[in-house]
């Protein structure tokens, strides 16, 4: 292993939610027990009256105008608005070279989509691109879309940027928007409370979602840390349960595998940790799974609450703004109690309170899990209590073989395998599949682009010689492209524009994470996930990316996948890397 | 009775992506779910209830409610002929 790494410390949070403008605004309504989430009758933004947590649209313009952000969409102001405040906090130059942006959003500009129209704004590079150019910044944003774990992962991705001596300070803003895309899908699933979530209460009956947007700095340098006691992102894993792309596992095994290789990381035991934060979204599964996975990492015991009865789910955003609350918590030596809970409705008990309840607290640990199949878990510590983590060096590995899928042509390792040209995208991977001989009724489900990249792996992988040479745990998947799910966005859309109900089996495929959770089904992988949005393919930075995480002790292959289709546009780029030292 | 089944197993095979497989493959009493049987999912579930409410106007709030009605091409659609509205 390479040098101890400087600690990563995190500061300066900044935070816009349906319950503050600033991070104290938000704390003093969570320590006076006020959620945000209340009835919602709003046309514009679903056609029957639902409970969510809303930001105060009068403040949300008051705050642009006075920014002077109205030419921005109503994101991209929340992205800025905290984000100025983060660096105002700080004091860091966010043009300086050694500084980046990693952005976490699930669905970014989406309410801009409509049937007939699908603009640039709603690509996720542009909003990166948009928000980096008005604060300055030098260096191309990195962009995470990876479902619920996208904040948890962004902090992650962060770190080890830093970790790796690629940047020493990295902002890390994390965003969502409530808008009828979003609630209409999960009223399809049927996953919405009839009043408020209650996460892990008996009588729980599903989440509420909300928008917010939070942000934080990252950085090795201690003359920006501003809080009285720093605090150090020590480490974090991502893991895949391959279960179902929109059902967490019924063991807790993904959650359990990445709290215990974030504890392993940081060489903690059971002792060094004080509190949990969870994600705790009040579904009857995510809460039951979660029980079972902090109650196999032995910290049942611990302090634990989840914060979605004040915040709602706020998809991208909440593992970046819950990340910001167990700051607090760590500062102020309170666990805050989980609105809305009474009694225990998980198998596997845990120690919660509705009640805010005070403790000496040195540690935490964040979790968060999504659709896809996702799990992701940090650990925060006060400095004084802070282990010294080795620095990343980047692990050297061999390109294996490679696919390539575009115009009707496959060619692994630049030969011609498969070809048939003047067929439509689905009548070409149709019969590309058919050649294959794969059986797997799975497949026709699939949206287009999981086709794709289902299809392109099949050139690469065989289940049984992954299963022969590798445990589930050692593989790694890092996906990219750049539109993310927009085809099968504007599906969805057309569907909800036509007045019709959403079709969950439409709208679960809106994230583009979710063709890496049928890959981990499908080949039992159970290692990181991590999908990245760039406006092109970036071959040196998704391989450079894989090294880095292919240099820790557990992962041993990674494939690279590069997946974007919108319409007859298709290419698949992906290459299998085992490591090599 | 019949014309009803032979209606579900197209709606079922038209909505749920069953390519490769034609009604006549589709036991009246086999189960829909799990391995052993069509291998429907939870996904697949909450689109049977949508093809209930559109079809038959039948409202199912929640998809654990669906469990034994979506059992088999035969539950479903001795459910439906009882309940249906439209």
């Amino acid at each position: 292993m390479g040098n101890l790494l400087k600690y990563t410390y995190i500061t300066a949070p900044s935070l816009i939610s349906s319950i503050g403008f600033s991070v104290n605004e938000n704390m003093q309504n969570i320590r006076a027990y006020k959620s945000g989430i209340g009835e919602i009758d709003d046309k514009d933004i679903y056609n029957k009256v639902f409970n969510a947590a809303r930001i105060d649209q009068k403040q949300w313009n008051l705050a642009a105008a006075e920014g002077g952000l109205n030419e921005f969409t109503p994101l991209e102001q929340l992205f800025i608005l905290t984000l100025r405040e983060t660096i105002r906090k700080s004091g860091i130059n966010p043009s300086d070279e050694s500084c980046c942006l990693v952005l976490s959003t699930t669905k970014g500009n989406i309410e801009r989509l409509s049937e007939d129209d699908s603009p640039q704004e709603v690509l996720l590079s542009v909003l990166g691109d948009r928000i980096a150019t008005a604060l300055g910044l030098k260096n191309k944003p990195i962009i995470i879309s990876n479902a619920c774990i996208s904040g948890v992962s962004a902090l992650i991705v962060g770190r080890r940027m830093i970790a790796a001596g690629e940047y020493k300070h990295i902002l890390v803003a994390g965003g969502d928007l409530l808008n009828h895309f979003v609630v209409s899908g999960f009223d399809s699933f049927k996953s919405l409370s009839a009043t408020a979530c209650r996460p892990f209460d008996q009588d729980r009956d599903g989440l509420s979602l909300g928008e917010a947007c939070g942000s934080v700095l990252l950085t090795t340098e201690k003359d920006y840390v501003r809080e009285k006691e720093p605090i150090v992102l020590e480490s974090g894993a991502i893991t895949n349960d391959a279960n179902h792309i929109s059902g967490p596992s019924r063991t807790g095994d993904g959650l359990y595998m990445a709290i215990s290789e974030t504890m392993t990381e940081a060489g903690l035991s059971t002792d060094d940790i004080s509190f949990l934060n969870v994600h705790g979204t009040g579904t009857a599964y995510n809460d039951e799974m979660e029980s079972k996975a902090v109650t196999w990492a032995g910290l049942q015991n611990l302090p634990l609450n989840s914060l979605k009865s004040y915040w709602g789910h706020t998809l991208g955003a909440s593992g970046i703004i819950e990340t910001i609350a167990c700051m607090e918590e760590l500062l102020s030596g309170e666990v805050f109690g989980t609105f809305g809970y009474k009694n225990n409705g998980v198998p596997c008990a845990l120690n919660i309170s509705e009640e805010h309840r005070s403790f000496d607290l040195k540690r935490c640990i964040k979790t968060a899990s999504g659709f896809g199949g996702c799990n992701a878990a940090i650990s925060l510590a006060l400095e004084k209590e802070a282990k010294a983590i080795p620095t990343l060096s980047p692990a050297i590995y061999k390109i294996k073989s490679q696919c390539l899928i575009t115009n009707g042509e496959i060619k692994v390792n630049d030969q011609l395998v498969f070809k048939l040209t003047d067929a439509d995208f689905p009548d070409f991977i149709r019969a590309a599949y058919k050649d294959r001989q794969v059986d797997d009724r799975k497949f026709y489900k699939m949206d287009d682009l999981c086709k794709l990249g289902y299809m392109a792996t099949t050139f690469l992988l065989t289940v049984e010689e992954l299963k022969k040479n590798y445990n589930p745990e050692e593989i790694a998947l890092i996906f990219a492209n750049r539109s993310s799910s927009l085809d099968t966005d504007k599906q969805h859309q057309t569907i909800i524009e036509s007045g019709t109900e959403a079709s969950p089996a439409v709208f679960v495929y809106t994230l583009p994470n979710v063709v890496m959770g049928e890959l981990c089904i499908r080949y039992g992988i159970k290692g990181e996930n991590t999908f990245f949005i760039q406006d092109k393919y970036d071959e040196t930075f998704l391989m450079d990316y894989a090294s880095l995480i292919l240099s820790g002790n557990k992962l041993k292959a990674c494939l690279i996948g590069w997946c974007e289709l919108v319409g007859e546009k298709y290419e698949a780029r992906f290459s299998w890397l085992e490591k090599t030292n | 009775m019949t014309a009803l089944k032979q209606e579900l197993k197209e709606a079922l095979i038209d909505t749920l992506h069953l390519e490769d497989i034609t009604p006549e493959e589709i036991e009246d009493a086999a189960p829909l779910f799990g391995d052993e049987g069509l291998g429907l999912d939870s996904i697949d579930a909450l689109e049977i209830i949508l093809i209930l409410e559109r079809n038959y106007g039948i409202r199912i709030e929640k998809p654990s409610e669906g469990k034994e009605i979506f059992y088999s091409i035969q539950t479903l659609a001795d459910y439906i002929s009882e309940h249906r509205k439209k």
